[in-house]
């Protein structure tokens, strides 16, 4: 008996839990179900659709294709002659996006004509008949996108017409001078919401008109080969060929503006040939991010769509496509996609060392040796993503970092790499334009070496490493990177060891392009007059730009051991390094870049 | 005893409390530091170059670090011209000469930088000083006239290298 109590306590508990929880997720579902308006009969639901949401609907597709088929031929039948051109059909209609309307058992969806933001509003809507097929409509508006986005719908002419299409263009209207009038009007209705207020998580609604036509009374024609005309009960018909169009009305659209003019949709198009984009792939993001491909438009124009931009557009795109942000100029220049946005001065955020960053990367992306030394030296890397960033967390006398901020591997590889190269606020404040140029050149070969540091600990195994060949120097260079046997330098140093056995020639040679634009004149007159003395000759020597541009590419390879045992640990070759790097190029003209 | 306990207690929290302002205030207020250079073992002092126009001689003093503790060493330089930078010789500013007696370096012992101090956080917080434009003088000790010292203005440059 007492068991049975037991159980029977247990029992009660265990349907209170469940039913605990039922509620609580009830709760959640009601944060996900669509805004519905309040004490409507049925419900109502207005959404804006994107091409993938509309693609999931076949019937529709079809009816789409068919007509887009039917536009197509009709506007080539203007140019050719050899069908009849109908002028009211004379558009393109833009199937990228959609306004979707549900209401009961009905559902519309209206499709925006490419047009001029300053032209007569028109629009395509299909509707579900009750045959469960769609009928289209030709949907006119007396105001144009910019009236419609900037007036007061009561200052605007409401003057409205929704004419059925007939989808084969047998020149319904030409013929029947269709005259098809409804009542039309505006439902100002609640069709999205949105976060008012993220820490109390409160929304609120959006609205935006619905346009309902009712009692749709006649429809005049004056030809047609089978006419069946009904204007009672708010119906209006009219039966052409066995096929009859119109209905009870009833319909109901939402004005719905050209996303794009005739213009814009051009650019798009052209972008999307001249790169091969995937209408798959890349249609929700090129409608989503307009304005970012207009601005690859203008890019691939300036470079002459060159195979050279495609490749690198194509690349860029495939970033942006991960939310991250591709200075398209500036990342074209260098040797990999830059992300300049936080170093990059603007109107609200003008610093000064923003401009003088800006000012030094652009000239180093003038040196064609720059971008060379990263296509020569490690040409089989993809183009990486690196971002900018000034920061005040390095150590005090620490120029630059660059940082991995996170890496996948797929298949072997290393890919969708994101680098940060943190930038010394203070440090760049107080050094000569020139020390600035080389940290920024030096944490830029960081990037690439963080790169097949990666691929050696992940991916590269013992048999790929005894396939290596060794013939020519840049095969050395990747062995010494590649096959994990890297130097015996402590921690950290592995880059800067590589770096001062190969890299400080053409390191050298790359600043030294930059000494006209950065060290003025009289620096360079000064900085000559200084005559080098060798301790251990008792001699002095002229001032020799080479060993300034040497020893000053040395910059931040000091706690290698290969520093130590050839810099450091030589009395003549240390103080050449401290006459050059320490003395003159520390001291050589600042805060003075200019374009 | 007690009262007199707690009374001595507060004097020595509130003069720690001061001293320790006026130390790191010194550093970063003041911009001043002077550099007591006396040829130890760790310290050596070269000619760098010889200006062909001003017939100028620039000298460099370097410490250079050695403690086996620790990984990274630095070599600090101390670069003592007719100009302490090229913005200087610009306008013909030329490098700041003064006498300090004895008495100014006892007493102001915060902003002396002894070569016991050069491993030390004292040397630390001047080199992260470096991006606040700091004003240094080295005190030369072969340069001792009549018991006083002179300070020449000079530019400090440091390389951090490695010692394994």
């Amino acid at each position: 008996m007492k068991n049975k109590l037991k159980n029977l306590l247990k029992f009660g508990l265990t349907l209170l839990a469940i039913g605990l929880l039922l509620t609580n997720c009830e709760k959640e579902n009601t944060l996900e179900e669509p805004l519905q308006v309040e004490n409507q009969e049925p419900t109502f639901t207005l959404k804006y659709y994107s091409k993938e949401n509309i693609e999931k609907n076949s019937k529709l597709v079809s009816k789409l294709k068919e007509f887009k088929d039917n536009l197509s031929e009709n506007k080539s039948a203007k140019y050719s002659g050899k069908s009849i051109h109908n002028k009211e059909y004379d558009f393109t209609v833009y199937t990228d996006s959609a306004t979707y309307i549900e209401y009961g058992d009905y559902h519309s969806y209206t499709f925006p004509l490419v047009q001029g933001a300053d032209e007569k509003m028109t629009n395509v809507l299909f509707e579900l008949n009750d045959q469960g097929e769609y009928d289209a409509y030709l949907v006119k508006y007396d105001y144009s996108a910019n009236e419609y986005k900037t007036k007061d719908l009561t200052s605007l002419s409401l003057k409205t017409s929704i004419k059925p299409i007939d989808l084969a263009f047998n020149s319904l209207f030409a013929r029947t001078m269709s005259y098809y009038r409804c009542i039309y009007t505006y439902e100002w209705r609640i069709i999205d919401s949105r976060m008012r207020d993220a820490e109390s998580n409160t929304f609120e609604d959006v609205y935006g008109y619905v346009l309902d036509s009712r009692e749709c009374e006649t429809v005049y024609y004056d030809n047609g080969d089978t006419k069946t005309y009904n204007s009672s009960d708010g119906t209006a018909t009219v039966t052409i060929g066995g096929t009859t169009y119109g209905g009870t009305g009833g319909s109901k659209t939402s004005p719905t503006p050209s996303p794009f003019d005739a213009e814009e949709l051009m650019q798009i198009n052209i972008v999307k040939s001249e790169l091969n984009l995937k209408p798959l792939l890349y249609d929700s993001w090129i409608n989503s991010h307009a304005s970012t491909v207009f601005e690859i438009y203008y890019f691939g124009v300036a470079n002459m769509w060159s195979d050279e931009a495609k490749v690198f557009t194509k690349s860029a795109i495939d970033y942006m496509m991960l939310d991250k942000k591709v200075d398209l100029e500036e990342s074209f220049a260098s040797p990999f996609n830059v992300d300049l946005e936080l170093v990059k001065p603007s109107e609200t955020s003008p610093e000064h060392e923003k401009t003088l960053f800006i000012c030094i990367y652009n000239k180093l992306l003038k040196s064609p040796q720059f971008k060379e030394l990263f296509k020569n030296v490690f040409e089989d890397n993809e183009r990486l993503h690196v971002k900018f960033e000034f920061a005040t967390d390095l150590e005090p006398t620490k120029g630059a970092s660059t940082q991995v901020i996170s890496h996948l591997v797929s298949n072997g590889n290393v890919i969708g790499i994101n680098q940060t190269i943190k930038l010394n606020k203070d440090w760049y404040g107080a050094r000569s334009d020139i020390k600035i140029a080389q940290s920024i050149l030096h944490e830029c070969i960081h990037a690439y070496l963080n790169v097949k540091q990666l691929e050696c600990k992940e991916t590269i195994t013992l048999t790929q490493i005894n396939a290596w060949k060794l013939d020519d120097l840049i095969n050395q260079i990747y062995s010494e990177n590649k096959s994990c046997i890297f130097s015996n330098e402590p921690a950290n140093q592995d880059d800067h060891h590589f770096m001062f056995n190969n890299l400080v020639p053409n390191m050298a040679n790359i600043i030294s392009q930059l000494k006209n634009d950065l060290i003025s004149e009289q620096h360079q007159t000064q900085a000559e007059a200084d005559a080098f003395y060798n301790s251990v000759t008792n001699a002095s020597e002229p001032f020799n730009w080479n060993d300034f541009f040497k020893y000053l590419a040395m910059d931040g390879l000091n706690e290698t051991t290969v520093f130590k045992n050839n810099i450091k640990n030589h009395t003549l070759e240390f103080d050449k390094y401290n006459f050059y790097s320490g003395t003159n190029a520390e001291g050589v003209t600042k805060n003075n870049c200019n374009d | 005893m007690i009262k007199k306990a707690k009374y001595l207690l507060v004097c020595f929290i509130f003069l720690a409390c001061t001293l320790n302002g006026q130390n790191y205030k010194t550093l970063k207020g003041k911009d001043t530091v002077y550099f007591y250079f006396d040829y130890s073992k760790q310290l050596e002092k070269r000619i760098m170059s010889i200006n062909s126009v001003t017939k100028d001689t620039s000298y460099v003093h370097i410490y250079n670090e050695n403690n086996p503790n620790k990984r990274i060493q630095r070599s600090f330089l101390l670069i003592k011209s007719r100009y302490v930078s090229f913005e200087d010789m610009d306008i013909d500013k030329q490098a700041d000469i003064k006498t300090i007696t004895r008495r100014f370096l006892r007493k102001n012992k915060a902003i002396v930088i002894y070569p016991k101090d050069l491993e030390g956080d004292k040397m630390k917080k001047v080199l992260d000083s470096r991006s606040l434009k700091i004003v240094v003088y080295i005190i030369d000790v072969a340069e001792k006239k009549k018991r006083k010292f002179v300070a020449h203005e000079v530019r400090l440059s440091d390389t951090p290298f490695i010692e394994i």
